[in-house]
């Protein structure tokens, strides 16, 4: 790896932080439902992926979840955190390479299923299936987050010049 | 897909043809969740479950205090909610008052959840 590519790397990497960090910060977007964020960071996940492919993407993804679990004061959400964003970076992978979608629908199906991840493990954890019922309101919100994350990383990505990145789906 | 890498415009763009599909799918989802939300059955009783097993059955007509794995969680006036909780995040307290049936409140950190059922209702415990 260049290091211009790992600086690069990097920058994606703290921009995904410190939108994270700036998010928990926020008072919840629906007070009513706190634990439904907006994830913002995920545009610089997101942006890895189009720029860098998956095993980079996984691998920003991996450290952010890390980073902010461990800071944040509960490591527990790690898991949820984690298994979130492999079932969103793996089928946004997937929609890319189909290449049938536009951005934001790529993203909207990737903030569904990123909230089924975290719901799926959340039961593991509880063994409890009660929880199944919040799911279906944290998938619309996931899907409306997905695609305002979706219309950001376009915008961001044409805004950028096309020799700084190497990955093309 | 084919594309020139040396003049390319972007090779995203904001809305294809088969983004119908997810659009659907997010409209099914949307009234789905309304159907959920414009249901308002009120529930009769609150069940406590800590890690998966139930620890407490609570009649919301009836005042009450329960203190139990680190939350403090108080009935009144038909409704249940977390006055206290020694967890980080706090999500369980700021869920706020619920009395609804299916309404649930979930505190991950202490593997609490509490979830409003009707009379009678059969329960869809794993």
């Amino acid at each position: 790896m260049s290091a211009n590519k790992l600086a690069r790397l990097s920058a994606l990497l703290a921009v995904a932080l410190l939108l994270g960090f700036l998010e928990n910060m926020l008072p919840p977007v629906l007070p009513t439902m706190p634990y439904c964020r907006l994830g913002l960071g995920n545009v610089a996940l997101l942006l890895a992926l189009l720029w860098f492919g998956l095993p980079y993407a996984a691998l920003i993804a991996l450290l952010k979840c890390v980073i902010i679990g461990v800071f944040s004061g509960a490591p527990i959400s790690i898991l949820y955190s984690l298994s979130g964003s492999a079932l969103s970076l793996l089928s946004s992978f997937l929609l890319l390479k189909l290449s049938l979608n536009g951005l934001p629908a790529v993203s909207a199906v990737g903030g569904i299923l990123h909230n089924v991840g975290q719901v799926m493990i959340a039961m593991l954890i509880t063994k409890t299936s009660a929880i199944a019922y919040v799911l279906i309101y944290l998938s619309v919100f996931g899907a409306f987050a997905g695609a305002l994350t979706g219309v950001i990383a376009y915008f961001v990505d044409r805004a950028i010049p096309s020799k700084e990145k190497e990955n093309e789906y | 897909m084919s594309h020139n890498k040396k003049n390319r415009k972007s090779t995203y763009s904001l809305f294809r043809i088969w983004d119908v599909i997810v659009i659907v799918v997010v409209l099914l989802l949307v009234a789905l969740a309304l159907y959920f939300t414009l249901s308002p059955e009120k529930g009769s009783r609150a069940e406590v479950y800590v890690s998966g097993e139930k620890k407490a059955e609570l009649v919301l007509s009836k005042d009450a205090e329960l203190e139990l794995n680190g939350l403090k969680l108080i009935v009144s006036g038909g409704k249940i909610w977390v006055h206290s909780s020694d967890c980080p995040d706090k999500i369980c307290e700021k869920t706020g008052k619920i009395y609804k049936k299916g309404q649930t409140i979930v505190c991950l950190p202490n593997q609490v959840i509490v979830r409003i059922v009707g009379k009678g209702e059969v329960e869809a415990i794993s």
